[in-house]
């Protein structure tokens, strides 16, 4: 079978974390063996071409594999991108990572508040040692791209969050509102549409003027947030196609839709990606449309929002995005 | 010649050492296996892989902080992967919705499905000209029982797509689109 064509594949090298935040979506209970990591992008570059492979966790920076993967993913000639929580210390492996041609570390920075982060990261010393880290990553030349989780806990200083990126020259900035998932303190985090609203309202006035690049990249249901009253924000959205959305590899080398979606859709040991990318399973992300949506006009730009949220939160990836119950 | 040598040299070694450090982990071997994967870095440029793309092929390019977002990078969810050129597929027009109510409207339900009570999706191929037509359709995911043959069929007459673009130019391009069919209400 020929390889597939992909633009990039999340791979989760680890799901070991020193942290434990609040509206981490990741299932740490499952047992998932680290050490098949080599063998996992081995098999992944003969299954697939792919121009971007993005390593996550777990925490990479823990995995005694990262800088093994890394320079096996770029000699290949792939671009290679790090999520990181950013707090480990570790400052040979960051230098080793940029030498090793990481084209940047997105890095989670809830807040310019340090309290307000580290509670949010579930870790008392977090944001200093993230803030250190930053800084060293930018003098060794690295690149950075923070990216904020937007809840109750950080939306009032989010306009000083983003005065705080300008001083530290962070320019290109991701703000995601918090994705619902199941189990978690979904209640205690998800802000109201109001003031999700208020919050992206204030980062667009701010960074109107300035050379500010913002990405909001988790789907959001257009009726909650509509990207047209947001002109100086740039939206992400689920593509229809099955290869274009962010597949997820975890350390067993089973295969996922997205990073927040919990259900494998094959193995990359066993199935070619064609077969898992248009399974009936797969196929019905795109072809089923929500109640909930049937009627309403801006479904085709915004599918409803996040299927795996639904498919966390109500068991159905068939329902609209749990945000939109969460606000009626 | 000799710097050719050095480096076929490197690749091999680097590669007997991916193939050991596999099995066994020895930090020796490792250190080594890096330091030789850092040379090759160092040593040439890390080529994209040379395999056909269907459509164009988006070379990255590295992240640059100013960049022109919407023309040299494209948002994905959680995701933003910076590249060259910007692509974009061609558009039913009026989306998902569109297409379903035109399978509802258009669809032929095959006799075999029918007497067996087959739904679902068949997802199909097509390839789109610069002014929208599609001019080939095949099935990538099959579910049988005619549906799959009445999927092309149903391809094969949709109404003109937007066309899809490259670098904002309209480009003939390949799309994938899934057909839900449902069995008719009685």
């Amino acid at each position: 079978m020929k390889k597939e064509a992909l633009i990039n594949i999340n791979f989760e090298i680890n799901c070991t974390c020193q942290h434990s935040c609040l509206y981490c979506y990741n299932n740490s209970t499952n047992k998932k063996k680290e050490g098949n990591a080599l063998k996992i992008l081995d098999q992944l570059f003969k299954r697939a071409v792919f121009q971007q492979l993005t390593i996550t966790g777990g925490e990479p920076l823990l995995s005694e594999y990262l800088l093994e993967c890394v320079v096996f993913a770029r000699l290949k000639g792939v671009k290679v991108v790090v999520i990181t929580n950013g707090s480990v210390q570790n400052d040979k492996l960051y230098s080793q990572l940029i030498q090793a041609g990481v084209s940047h570390f997105q890095i989670t920075l809830n807040s310019s508040n340090s309290q307000e982060h580290n509670k949010m990261v579930g870790s008392a010393n977090a944001f200093e040692n993230t803030l250190r880290n930053i800084h060293m990553i930018l003098d060794k030349g690295g690149k950075v791209i923070p990216s904020v989780v937007l809840t109750k806990m950080n939306a009032s200083s989010i306009q000083s969050t983003f005065e705080w990126f300008e001083s530290l020259n962070l320019s290109l900035v991701i703000l995601n509102r918090y994705n619902i998932s199941k189990g978690k303190q979904a209640k205690q985090l998800c802000l109201s549409t109001q003031a999700l609203r208020k919050a992206f309202s204030e980062v667009n006035s701010f960074v109107k003027d300035q050379n500010f690049i913002v990405t909001s990249n988790v789907c959001t249901p257009h009726c909650i947030l509509n990207p047209n009253d947001y002109s100086n924000i740039h939206f992400g959205s689920c593509p229809d196609d099955p290869k274009f959305k962010p597949l997820t590899v975890d350390a067993n080398g089973d295969v996922r839709l997205c990073n927040h979606s919990t259900t494998v859709v094959g193995s990359i040991f066993k199935d070619y990606f064609q077969t898992m990318l248009y399974s009936p399973y797969s196929l019905s992300w795109t072809g089923v449309i929500p109640e909930f949506c049937s009627a309403c006009d801006k479904y085709e730009d915004c599918k409803g929002g996040c299927k795996a949220a639904s498919e966390q939160w109500y068991n159905d990836y068939k329902k609209v995005d749990p945000i939109v119950d969460f606000n009626l | 010649m000799r710097s050719k040598i050095k480096q076929l040299g490197l690749q091999f070694t680097y590669n007997v050492l991916s193939v050991l450090t596999k099995r066994i982990r020895s930090s020796r071997a490792i250190q080594l296996k890096i330091g030789i994967g850092m040379a090759l870095l160092c040593a040439k440029e890390a080529k994209a892989q040379n395999i056909e793309f269907p459509n164009k092929v988006n070379q990255l390019d590295t992240l640059e902080l100013n960049v022109d977002l919407e023309s040299e990078s494209i948002t994905l969810c959680y995701e933003v992967v910076v590249v060259k050129s910007r692509m974009v597929e061609p558009k039913v027009r009026g989306g998902q919705r569109a297409l379903n109510r035109f399978v509802q409207e258009n669809v032929i339900y095959p006799k075999e499905a029918l007497d067996h009570k087959i739904e679902g999706d068949v997802a199909v191929n097509i390839e789109v000209d610069k002014e929208g037509k599609v001019l080939s359709a095949y099935v990538i995911q099959k579910i049988g029982y005619g549906l799959d043959e009445e999927a092309v069929r149903l391809a094969k007459q949709l109404p003109e797509f937007r066309a899809g673009k490259i670098n904002r130019k309209k480009s003939k391009m390949n799309k994938t689109i899934v057909f839900h069919f449902e069995l008719p209400k009685k």
